[in-house]
């Protein structure tokens, strides 16, 4: 958990997240946002992204030795969508030396979804990211923020089954020692919307659905958190949270299980 | 001294990054042709176990390596970051996943370091390897087979392309590893029937397929048709064909139709020089009969070492100074293009 007290609280922070069909890029100074950009076109990310940095700094009348950090969202989500965020967040950082801070995309998307001024008030709040992953599945974790709690990750990010998912979050609500005051649904919620109206009917806080894209400024928000721990990630070997195998790696291993265990000595399963 | 003629004065210092298929590549070249670095990370144990590259395991090798790759690159070159003229990279073909990790990692060392852009046509690269140690005259015509490609290119001048055959079906290395697969030998197969080839004392006969008199185009479908018919005989007559027969009739039959192909294109366009280029020109067996058969013709051929045959970074930006000589650069908007012309990558 993060002490505000001991934040770094300023230094121009480059954030950017593909991990979605939208890209969204921001620059922030400490905690400030100075500009944003975002629009939806998820092909076009390896085409639009790079300018599109250019074009916000400009803007601002910033060029890339005016930052001090690169922050990105590093999936879960779409592979070839984070792969292109973290390959240009990384070889950016490498490349002018700067340090990087990888955050969760779906934290990123939660953040959104706490009501600021509630917050304040002291409400506790879960925030339920969601990013259709196929059928029926999402990519999906549970965060919260309120009360003594200014941040935190209660379930971390996964690819899940929907409907058995909903069930999880009620339950994990109803036993939870701090409970909820709210449970927002945030993110890609129009096809899920039958699945959160079961977590309604199975408890009996107040549960808000909002359908809203990643912005970046979460991302820089988050990473600043992390920045002010004195935070940095590996730059070379950052990769993105893919949250599962590739298909063929997952079915050799599965492969190889049915040969009989052990048969597979030698090869790293990790 | 204008600036112009400074620019000229001054060593120009290309970075290139090659990702379009299964190897994490970045070189840095002066002026086209002196090798500074070339860094070749290969996958091919990774995909070994699944007997052929897989895309998705592809992409994510690429981006573990990336950044690492580079960095070798330039300590290999006593180079800095700042010392480099431009950034070049694999533009396409290849596979997309592959080629957009190498397109959007020199896009941000492009902008980091802010220098220009140039997009490179992988096969160029492949034909320009030749560049990087020989002294090329024009025109000359190249012949490009890999496991994607089989063509005849004529280039009349630096840097303009015109493909006068190709492959109508599988190119040559798809048919070397789908015969190596009926040969049960391991993958990557090419080397296998290649030494196999050369080990045989007898061939099992396989038909050429020669297409109409003027053309300059290859098929090798039928070719594998023909070995897996072969086998398949063979095994209903409760007998086994010596996998070394085999392998020797059906390269037999492909360098046959790749030699006579080339020398008949080289000799009809008046090249002055034949160039063998892309991942098969390791292929002992061909480089054999092609030095043997342009001796005879009097056509000199140049066929680049072994290590700039298969993909590699230093091609690329040999490639790319041919773009940087004539002054043409790639926005940050490019795309990578899995399927590209090599016609249109040509220099204005
Ligand atoms: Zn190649």
């Amino acid at each position: 958990m993060t002490d505000y007290r001991n934040r770094q609280t300023s230094g121009k922070l480059l954030a950017f997240d593909t991990s979605t069909a939208a890209m969204t890029i921001a620059v922030m100074d400490g905690d400030t946002l100075l500009g944003e950009t975002h629009s939806r076109a998820e092909r076009n990310h390896s085409i639009r992204l790079v300018p599109s940095i250019e074009q916000l700094l400009r803007f601002l009348n910033m060029t890339a030795a005016d930052l001090d950090g690169i922050a990105v969202g590093r999936g879960p989500g779409s592979y070839t969508g984070v792969r292109i965020g973290v390959t240009v967040a990384k070889t950016f950082a490498w490349a002018r030396g700067l340090p990087l801070i990888g955050v969760s995309s779906l934290a990123a998307l939660a953040f959104g979804g706490i009501d600021q001024g509630r917050r304040k008030a002291g409400a506790v709040q879960w925030a339920v990211p969601l990013m259709d992953a196929r059928r029926g599945q999402v990519y999906t974790g549970i965060y919260g923020a309120g009360g003594p709690i200014t941040w935190d990750c209660i379930m971390e990010d996964g690819i899940r089954l929907m409907s058995r998912f909903a069930v999880q979050v009620a339950e994990r609500a109803e036993s939870a020692q701090l409970k909820p005051d709210v449970i927002t649904f945030i993110g890609e919620v129009e096809p899920f919307r039958e699945a959160i109206c079961r977590v309604s009917d199975r408890w009996r806080g107040e549960v808000a659905a909002v359908d809203a894209d990643i912005r970046a400024c979460n991302v820089g928000r988050l990473a600043w958190l992390r920045w002010a721990e004195g935070e940095r990630e590996a730059v070379h070997d950052f990769v993105p949270n893919y949250t599962q195998l590739a298909e063929a790696e997952a079915k050799w291993l599965a492969r190889q299980k049915e040969k009989g265990e052990g048969a597979d000595g030698g090869i790293c399963t990790v | 001294m204008n600036d112009n003629e400074r620019l000229r004065q001054s060593p120009c210092f290309i970075l290139a990054v090659e990702t379009s298929c299964d190897e994490t590549s970045v070189a840095i070249v002066e002026n086209g042709t002196r090798i500074r670095a070339n860094i070749v990370s290969s996958q091919m144990e990774t995909h070994r176990r699944y007997g052929g590259v897989v895309p998705e395991i592809a992409s994510r090798k690429h981006v573990e390596n990336i950044t690492w790759i580079m960095e070798e690159a330039l300590n290999k070159a006593e180079l800095k970051l700042g010392d480099l003229s431009a950034i070049a990279v694999t533009q396409g073909p290849g596979l997309v996943g592959s080629l957009l990790v190498g397109m959007v990692a020199a896009k941000a060392l492009a902008c980091a370091a802010g220098l220009p852009f140039i997009g490179v046509h992988h096969i160029a690269g492949h034909i320009y390897a030749n560049q990087l140690v020989h002294k090329l005259e024009y025109p000359l015509m190249a012949l490009v087979v890999s496991g994607g490609h089989t063509e005849l290119v004529y280039v009349e001048r630096a840097g303009v392309f015109r493909i006068v055959g190709q492959t109508r079906d599988d190119a040559a290395g798809e048919a070397y590893d789908k015969v190596a697969r009926a040969l049960n030998l391991p993958y990557p197969g090419g080397p296998h029937i290649d030494r196999l080839a050369h080990e045989a004392e007898a061939a099992v006969d396989m038909p050429r397929a020669w297409l109409e008199p003027d053309s300059y185009d290859f098929s090798f479908s039928g070719l594998k048709s023909a070995v897996l018919a072969a086998l398949n005989q063979a095994k209903m007559r409760g007998e086994t064909l010596e996998p070394a027969h085999v392998a020797r009739g059906f390269q037999e039959s492909v360098i046959d139709v790749l030699t006579e192909k080339s020398l008949r294109a080289a000799r009809e366009y008046g090249a002055k020089q034949l160039l063998l280029a892309g991942g098969v020109a390791a292929n002992r067996g061909l480089r054999e009969r092609l030095a043997s058969r342009c001796a005879e013709e009097r056509i000199p051929l140049l066929v680049p070492p072994l290590d700039l045959c298969t993909d590699n970074a230093a091609m690329i930006a040999a490639a790319a100074y041919l773009k940087w000589n004539s002054g043409e650069f790639s926005g940050l908007d490019m795309k990578a293009e899995p399927l590209m012309s090599l016609e249109a990558w040509s220099v204005k």
